[in-house]
């Protein structure tokens, strides 16, 4: 809902404000801050709390985010060789907004998208990155072709008809943190303007700020508006009308009344004194601050202490709420990227441990391939806790919360695997697993764009369910995945004749699958029924054979028909193998396959960019399913027996 | 799960081979996989069915059948492959497993599992789902069904007073188009003939400025569906009466029953509660800043006799009271969404309401007992081979 609004915004901002900016795109672009930001800066920035998706953040986050949906990376590159930060980039939009909208950082991944809007590709690349200027002759049109194709069902929606929807939604933000601050440089000349001159004999311009801090007396002096005003105030009024329009987008003042929630946008301080004649006087003073501070961008070491001096006052305004806190520790979190360092860790062990293959005998190999596996377990781990105990939260409460928790109980299966058998197989398995699941993790926040911890809805808001059912079935799905990739390399093995005729490697790949199928089915199981007993307590019911359900019942089945039928001899190694691969499916299938559906009551967590991934998986897997059927035969024929029936 | 042999060393018995067959792990593992694949087909036939509709179709049916070049081929349903199953798990997973201490963990699972699927019979056969809803202050002590629907006769017994004659859905609610269905009762004076059942449809006008139904498909959100039906009121030496019924019409069709007016309605199912329950309060919070929904609740209190007690139900915080559980719904009208609001409750009374809850309890336990088991054994014949 809340996306839908805002991006209806979106639209409706691309086509008024689109001409505003015309006439910057016809002027060439300058370099306006000609040294880089002061560290110190930029880590105050970094702690501004902001409230947005309905918790407060460090603007950093905010920052961060953003230009993940914009630029598809965290930094931006200047033409002069400079890399911004999310946090250096977003006060360039702040305070430099003429030399921040020739960053060449918006992506476009399809250049067939730039020509629909009637706009020429640089170069020949497919995939480019633009500035807003060189986008902004194409807004118009864009906000034409977004709002048809978003009207239209996602699902018959061509992959160029997406990436214009999503354009027309990211776009937008950029024009608006890019006119963000306009409230805080628009100065009213006070000469000829009658009434001014009254309220301010002594200066010869004004800002925004200062008309509306005499707003009553200006409204007095009106005849609370039975007075006609003259056309130089009414153009002042216009144009801190049209400066609001921009500066809703981020809500960085904490209300001063404890019993509010709500953080206040510019916007909003200014709507609540010139519409409800409220007139708060701390938070007109904190505008003011960001209005001496656009007076100071010529002076970066002025500017930069005056941010220094509005985080602290925007910070200990937060803490007396009790909101600060978490900012700061949110943004230790981050900047220590424990998960990016995780995924080295987990990269330099599997090449350890391949070197562990080649070198069988070298304990050095060995135990450093160990370490650096516990290393990047150890960061993963951390990671999780800190989120945690950041969130208030068990690990598993999103998406992407559920691919690190996965990765983290594969890799301590493999690990421990390897400790009882030791023979450097599941170590590597480990590190496999744990790259792996660690670039799925961070591809998965790329795609997104979005903050991953956000708030939870009423329903899911529940620490006890979410502690035993979610981490319970995404231990099933953890081992699903685990099952399948160990299976993997069962089959290609088989297939081209890797250690053949050693059949104690097989036999340790097969009775590995097979521990782990079983470890999935115990937690499959019991978690889909503590999924039911929790839906029994929030809906009325145990089951209502809804998609969701129905994905962790097939997993369940899944496991129970592979167990069976290994008890029962219709499945021997290479079954078990073949039946591990379609239990991955049944995980992708459960995890991500069902949200796509677009019916249930379990419709958080749809997104439409894994749609795709979702379904080069399935062609991807059931190829190897069918490999393995293959792979039986060619075994077969070499070992000379005989085929059933 | 052994294969039974005759004592006298001949051909198993007629019972034997039933048993070997309803034991097997071939059987189990058939069941099971028609069972994934009838999930599977059910899901995507939500899309295009509806979830109620699709779960009437594939999941509470015995059958179910799929056109292959024009032949209606008949598929098991989940119904009769869980009933199927339960057998297998008596017969194979209880009876004929080999009891030692090897298997008390699986055998603990299978009693798990048959208490979920006795759970689920129970609950499929005993249970009832409809909801309350109303304003602070208000009372009620009835609920009303979301999806069941039932024809109300009221006869005139003197004084302005009625009886009322309750007819299921039952007879009717599966009719297809051109099927009829006749109520007739030794109580009642008349017949009265259903000549078309719609499970959701418009009453519209036509030009002449007759009522007639427009036919729709089944939504899954129970408030957006209006059952309707076209019916035939015959009375003995009457001449035939025809009308149209449909749920949520403010007033019944009223007719002659040899000269006394009886009224006719079609209305949503509904159920007595034991007590009645007063809202007191409701609550609706958002996360700041944005609609996404962090507090729904409502504060109530049971009324019974000069009894007075009071629940407060939340989201996953229902209220649970003599086989009753009422949990949060809904709420409205949302489109105003700061005015005075409406709370509504669902309320189910399922006997075997906790027995899922108990039966994973069992289930846990009995697989935890098998991994542990096979887990110490692992790890033994791991030390065993390196120290060797």
């Amino acid at each position: 809902m809340k996306l839908s609004i805002r991006f209806v915004l979106s639209l409706m901002f691309i086509g008024v404000f689109a001409a505003a900016h015309v006439q910057a795109s016809e002027t060439d672009a300058t370099r306006e801050r000609m040294q880089p930001w002061p560290e110190e800066t930029l880590r105050s920035a970094e702690l501004i709390p902001v409230q947005e998706g309905g918790r407060v953040k460090p603007l950093g986050t905010l920052a961060s985010f953003l230009l993940l949906r914009l630029n598809g990376k965290r930094s931006v590159e200047t033409e002069w060789g400079e890399r911004l930060t999310p946090t250096a980039w977003l006060l360039d939009c702040f305070f430099y907004p003429d030399q921040a909208s020739d960053y060449r950082m918006v992506q476009v991944i399809d250049y067939r998208v730039l020509e629909s809007i009637g706009l020429e590709r640089r170069g020949s690349k497919r995939s480019d990155r633009y500035s807003l200027r060189q986008l902004q002759p194409g807004f118009e049109r864009l906000r034409e072709l977004g709002q048809t194709f978003s009207q239209r069902d996602s699902k018959v929606r061509n992959a160029l008809e997406t990436q214009v929807v999503n354009l027309s939604r990211v776009l937008p933000e950029l024009l608006l943190v890019t006119s963000y601050l306009n409230f805080a440089r628009v100065r009213h000349g006070v000469e000829g303007v009658p009434e001014l001159e009254v309220l301010f004999p002594d200066d010869t311009e004004v800002s925004n700020v200062q008309i509306l801090e005499k707003f009553e007396e200006l409204r007095a002096n009106l005849g609370n508006g039975t007075i006609q005003a003259s056309p130089g105030l009414l153009e002042a009024f216009g144009e801190i009308s049209r400066s609001m329009d921009y500066s809703h987008y981020i809500s960085l003042l904490p209300p001063t009344d404890p019993a509010e929630e709500e953080y206040l946008s510019p916007s909003d301080v200014m709507g609540r004194t010139m519409q409800l004649g409220v007139r708060d006087a701390e938070q007109l003073e904190t505008l003011r601050s960001f209005e001496k501070l656009f007076d100071q961008r010529d002076d970066l070491a002025a500017l930069g202490a005056g941010i220094q001096e509005l985080q602290g006052e925007l910070a200990a305004r937060a803490d007396a709420r009790g909101e600060f806190k978490k900012v700061e520790e949110e943004v230790a979190f981050y900047q220590r990227d424990w998960f990016f360092r995780s995924l080295l860790a987990f990269i330099a062990a599997f090449l350890a441990s391949v070197a562990g293959f080649l070198m069988p005998r070298s304990k050095l190999v060995y135990g450093t391939a160990w370490g650096l596996a516990l290393l990047g377990e150890g960061l993963l781990v951390a990671g999780i806790v800190i989120r945690c105990l950041l969130r208030d939260r068990p690990p598993v409460t999103t998406p992407y919360e559920a691919i690190l928790f996965i990765v983290s109980v594969a890799v301590l299966i493999c690990l421990f695997v390897e400790y009882t058998r030791r023979n450097t197989l599941a170590l590597g398995f480990a590190a496999l697993t744990g790259t792996l699941g660690m670039f799925l993790s961070l591809w998965n926040e790329t795609m997104e764009g979005v903050d991953t911890m956000q708030p939870l809805v009423a329903v899911l808001d529940s620490n006890f369910w979410l502690s035993i059912h979610v981490t319970s079935i995404t231990l099933g799905y953890c081992a699903g995945v685990l099952a399948a990739l160990v299976a993997h390399l069962y089959i290609f093995g088989k297939l081209f004749g890797f250690k053949r005729g050693n059949k104690k490697y097989y036999a340790d790949l097969s009775r590995m699958i097979y521990g782990v199928l079983c470890f999935g089915l115990l937690f499959s199981v019991v978690g889909t029924i503590l999924g039911g007993v929790w839906a029994n307590d929030s809906w009325g019911r145990f089951w209502g054979w809804d998609p969701k359900e129905n994905g962790a019942l097939m997993l369940c089945l899944g496991y129970l028909v592979i167990m069976h039928g290994r008890m029962g001899g219709y499945l021997r190694e290479h079954g078990v193998a073949v039946g591990a691969v379609g239990v991955g499916l049944i995980v992708m299938w459960a995890f991500w396959g069902v949200n796509l559906i677009g019916v249930g009551l379990h419709s958080y967590g749809f997104t439409e960019t894994k749609r795709m991934a979702t379904q080069v998986y399935y062609a991807t897997e059931g190829g190897v399913v069918l490999l393995g059927i293959l792979a039986w035969y060619v075994d077969r024929m070499r070992s000379g027996r005989a085929l059933p029936g | 799960m052994s294969t039974n042999k005759n004592k006298s060393g001949g051909p198993p018995s007629v019972f034997g081979r039933i048993m070997d067959t309803a034991s097997s792990f071939g059987t189990t593992c058939i069941i099971l996989i028609f069972l994934m694949v009838l999930t599977f087909r059910g899901t995507y036939a939500q899309e295009e069915l509806g979830l109620v509709a699709a779960q009437q179709k594939y999941f509470d049916s015995l059958f179910w059948m799929v056109e292959v070049l024009s032949l209606r081929i008949p598929m098991p349903g989940a119904f009769l492959l869980l009933v199927l199953l339960a057998i297998n798990l008596i017969c194979g997973g209880i009876l004929r497993i080999r009891r030692t201490g090897a298997t008390l963990g699986i055998l603990i699972t299978h009693f798990g599992m048959l208490f979920l699927l006795a759970a689920g019979l129970v609950s499929y056969r005993y249970s009832d789902r409809g909801f309350v809803q109303f304003y602070p202050g208000e009372i009620e002590d009835t609920y009303t069904s979301f999806h069941l629907a039932e024809i109300v006769l009221s006869e005139p017994i003197g004084d302005g007073a009625v009886r009322e004659h309750l007819i299921s859905d039952d007879g009717f609610s599966s009719m297809r188009p051109g099927d009829q269905a006749t109520v007739a009762d030794a109580e009642l004076p008349f017949e009265l003939i259903i000549d078309r059942y719609y499970p959701n449809c418009r009453p519209q006008r036509d030009a002449e400025g007759e009522l007639r139904l427009d036919g729709r498909p089944f939504e899954d959100m129970a408030s957006g569906n209006i059952s309707g039906m076209i019916v035939t009121l015959q009375v003995s030496g009457q001449e035939a009466q025809h009308g149209v019924l449909w749920t949520g019409e403010r007033h019944p069709w009223t007719v002659d029953v040899n000269g006394e007016p009886w009224t006719i309605g079609l209305r949503r199912r509904v159920y007595d509660l034991p007590w009645a329950v007063r809202l007191e309060k409701f609550t609706k919070e958002e996360h700041p800043g944005v609609s996404m929904p962090r507090v729904f609740a409502s504060d109530v209190t049971r009324l019974q006799g000069d009894v007075e007690q009071g629940f407060h139900i939340a989201m996953n915080e229902p209220m649970r009271y003599e086989g009753y559980m009422l949990s949060q719904n809904n709420w409205g009208p949302q489109h105003r969404p700061d005015g005075r609001l409406w709370s509504m409750l669902e309320v189910s009374r399922n006997p075997s309401d906790q027995w899922p809850k108990y039966a994973c309890y069992v289930i846990a336990v009995g697989l935890f007992l098998h991994m542990l088991r096979k887990l110490r054994l692992h790890v033994k014949r791991q030390t065993k081979a390196r120290t060797a």
